[in-house]
């Protein structure tokens, strides 16, 4: 149930944010190693990985039935 | 005032997933730790955050294929069926026959001539080390006439030169099968041009 509501608030977010969650987030590389992958400067994957959280959050927000009941708010 | 304090929020929560990973410096996460504390509007994004990333971090490890270039079942061969299919398989095996035989003789023929080429030159420097004993032994110290020995000489050069019937015979075969692969070749490669042509305005037509 909640894999169904990440997958579909993943597909929501733009590419590059999408890009950092999933390499932070889900595989849990390191913001360094993220830069490193993404061709880009630690701040720039600070910025896109606080900006996909947010994005990530308002659609949880807006979809509480597709959270699993223990981590509703 | 709602909207003012929109704006100071924005600062706030921009900076809450860097708060929450540890990325902000001392003093900017001490700004943030009574922020926090007072303001339930962070906290609770704040929570919704942390909730998010535990789920990202639940979400199951794909195996990644062992490439991502390469499908994961082998496509089968396509087999060319067009028109020119079968006379192009029999020509590609004509010139694949004929240019073994073409090398394969040539080879051949290189090393009997070479062999040939030697032994001449080695029955040659026997007579010319010969022919003054002979001529001294036979004559008395009287020149040989030079006329008669170079007209022997010719006409025996001539008869090496000409040889027997057999290998007129081979080096007519061997010009008619390099004639004949050369032929092959070229029409093998003007129906491999004509099918790229034919494939590349096909191709252009769909696009």
């Amino acid at each position: 149930m909640g894999g169904q509501a990440i997958h579909a608030g993943l597909e929501n977010t733009p590419y590059d944010q999408r890009l950092a969650l999933v390499l932070i987030d889900v595989q849990g590389y390191s913001y360094e190693e993220a830069a490193t992958i993404m061709g880009t400067s630690v701040g720039t994957v600070r910025s896109r990985l606080s900006r996909g959280r947010h994005k990530l959050a308002e659609y949880m927000r807006r979809h509480p039935e597709l959270l699993p009941s223990r981590f509703r708010l | 005032m709602r909207l003012i304090d929109n704006i100071m929020h924005r600062g706030w929560r921009r900076d809450l997933s860097a708060y929450m990973d540890g990325q902000l410096d001392a003093q900017r996460r001490e700004a943030m730790d009574r922020h926090v504390a007072e303001c339930a509007r962070c906290r609770e994004e704040l929570e919704l955050m942390q909730t998010v990333v535990a789920l990202l971090r639940r979400v199951p490890q794909v195996a990644a294929p062992r490439s991502f270039a390469l499908p994961s079942t082998t496509p089968r061969p396509v087999r060319y069926t067009g028109y020119y299919a079968l006379p192009l398989r029999y020509a590609t095996v004509a010139a694949a026959i004929l240019l073994v035989a073409v090398v394969g003789v040539d080879i051949v023929r290189g090393q009997l001539s070479a062999a040939k080429g030697g032994g001449q030159a080695l029955e040659q420097r026997a007579e010319d080390l010969q022919a003054p004993t002979q001529s001294l032994g036979a004559t008395s110290i009287a020149p040989t006439p030079p006329a008669p020995m170079a007209e022997a000489k010719s006409a025996d050069v001539e008869a090496t030169t000409a040889g027997p019937v057999g290998p007129s015979a081979v080096d007519n075969a061997f010009r008619w099968a390099k004639v004949t692969l050369s032929a092959v070749l070229l029409v093998l490669a003007l129906v491999v041009g004509a099918q790229w042509w034919r494939a590349r305005r096909a191709k252009a037509r769909q696009g």
